[in-house]
């Protein structure tokens, strides 16, 4: 075991050093890592555990990126963006999966993994295109964070379906009061334990501060796990509940490392389950879902560009700027039945559009 | 002058505002440290030209604009605005109750919160002054507080 993790990190040495080099986002590269350790390693419970830890700490920080107050500071005209976004987005990608063939929560989850931007992704693209004071930036980054809190919520239903035996009426109102008791819960603990939080993390003792966060981090995620609206979530919720704003800094500094370290286990992780000859089986799918998930954000960005009163052109550019998707829509995947060709007509989808959306950004200025 | 201020989550924050001539200036301040200011020409939508400075350039760049190093003679009052400090450069006029006396005099920390760090003259220039320090009507004094306490003493003194 010693050996096959040890092999794992140094891969994703040479991956992260190539990434940095070629400027793309490391995710791809860790999920081919994966992909290329198949040859040498297989899929393990550790690993699987090592990644699940990954995807929580990566939630968590994605979580930490939102406050009641931050979401109250967004704005209309941000809301009516999101609002936009989510409208054409999530039906677009059900209506798509319904159509391919898919059950309903895979239907759901495709619409969820469509709708998702990559934060992190879009972020990088626009400093490389030096697009930053652009008036359709605000809107991008803006719409691509409050997709997750909306994705976190979805993700949350979702996970709840998984583990009810049916969708019937029943079913669907127990799994949405679950989530929304969770989601109330959560906030309302935000609201009330604030002035403790507060006074727990303004320790001195860098120990005492990292064994108390990733304590309510794993507590919560075990909550939310035994709740079934999967552990992920109750780890984003925890670093929605944190009180972000004095100790982002610290936590950042001293819990990023452990983050960035697991997630790339967790990207390695779906390499290493993707399935080679899978790729043959979701090749004219892709196709298709690539074509849906371009077409999809293209028209999303032109109806709040023209909306916010911004020319054409940066109407467009907005569009184009929306395109990467990420860690969300791989997470998503994740949850589906591995009977079905969900995750890696995912993996496919999100590596082709982080390739594509610079080139359909340099396309559209 | 009106600055807006937006955030941009996952790259820092945006800072814009018009010019008199009627231009738009875009600073971004990245969250790596990294700088950039972008001028619009008016009704443009791109940008004119871009300036990109580093976490180091950017403050000496900031430092030269504010008058660190040569301060020009056409204003006699100037303003840095930090965090929670403000620090303010103030011209004495001739019937300010600050000139001719001494800081101590004037008791100006006991009754305005505020600190002179400097006082400028054509002739002179005391930095940390004593308490025993004589004002002039003509220097400038250079004083540090909060915005309250900065305004509590113009007020008192007369100082525009």
């Amino acid at each position: 075991m010693l050996f096959q993790l040890g092999l794992i990190l140094l891969v994703l040495y040479v991956g992260a050093l190539l990434a940095h080099r070629i400027k793309q986002s490391s995710v791809p590269v860790f999920i081919l890592a994966g992909v290329g350790l198949q040859l040498f390693i297989v899929h393990s419970d550790v690993i699987g555990f090592l990644a699940q830890l990954g995807a929580m700490l990566l939630l968590f920080t994605i979580g930490l990126d939102f406050s009641p107050e931050r979401i109250r500071r967004s704005g209309r005209t941000l809301l009516g963006a999101t609002l936009v976004d989510v409208l054409i987005n999530l039906p677009l990608g059900v209506v798509v999966g319904l159509a391919l063939g898919f059950d309903l929560v895979g239907a759901l989850i495709l619409g969820g993994a469509l709708y998702n931007n990559s934060t992190s992704l879009i972020a990088r693209f626009l400093i490389d295109f030096k697009r930053t004071a652009l008036p359709e930036t605000e809107y991008a980054v803006g719409v691509s964070v409050l997709q997750d809190l909306i994705t976190a919520l979805y993700l949350a239903v979702i996970a709840g379906f998984l583990h009810s035996d049916g969708i019937g009426g029943l079913e669907i109102l127990l799994v949405f009061v679950k989530a929304v008791g969770f989601f109330s819960g959560a906030l309302l603990a935000a609201v009330v334990l604030r002035p403790v939080l507060q006074q727990l993390l303004a320790h001195e003792s860098v120990e005492v501060f990292l064994f108390f966060v990733f304590a309510f981090v794993l507590v919560l995620a075990a909550i939310a796990e035994w709740l079934g609206v999967s552990a992920a979530i109750g780890a984003f919720f925890a670093g929605f509940i944190l009180p972000e704003r004095e100790f982002r800094e610290r936590i950042d500094r001293v819990i990023s490392p452990f983050r960035d370290l697991f997630a790339a286990i967790f990207f390695v992780s779906f390499g290493l389950l993707f399935d080679m000859t899978d790729i043959g089986r979701v090749l004219a799918l892709s196709v298709l879902v690539i074509g849906v998930a371009i077409g999809g954000k293209l028209l999303t960005g032109w109806v709040i560009g023209r909306l916010g009163r911004l020319s054409r052109r940066a109407a467009l550019r907005l569009g184009a700027a929306l395109i990467p998707r990420g860690e969300f829509s791989i997470l998503l995947a994740g949850l589906a039945a591995p009977t079905t060709p969900l995750l890696p007509l995912t993996i496919v989808t999100v590596f082709v559009l982080a390739l594509v959306g610079p080139l359909l950004m340099k396309w559209a200025e | 002058m009106e600055v807006r201020e937006v955030e941009l989550p996952g790259i820092g924050m945006k800072f814009s505002f018009e010019t008199e001539e009627g231009e738009t200036l875009c600073v971004v301040i990245h969250k790596t440290g990294r700088r950039e200011i972008y001028r619009f020409l008016p009704g443009q939508e791109t940008p004119e030209s871009v300036i990109e400075l580093s976490d180091k350039e950017a403050r000496e760049l900031g430092a030269i604009l504010i008058g660190t190093h040569f301060q020009p003679d056409a204003h006699d009052t100037a303003r840095l605005v930090m965090k929670e400090l403000t620090i303010e450069w103030l011209k004495v006029p001739k019937d300010s109750p600050l000139a001719g006396k001494s800081i101590q005099e004037n008791k100006i920390r006991k009754l305005t919160g505020a600190t002179i760090i400097a006082v400028l003259g054509p002739t002179k220039k005391i930095l940390n002054p004593a308490p025993d320090t004589i004002i002039d009507s003509g220097d400038t004094v250079v004083v540090v507080g909060e915005q309250a306490q900065i305004q509590q003493f113009q007020e008192r003194f007369g100082l525009r």
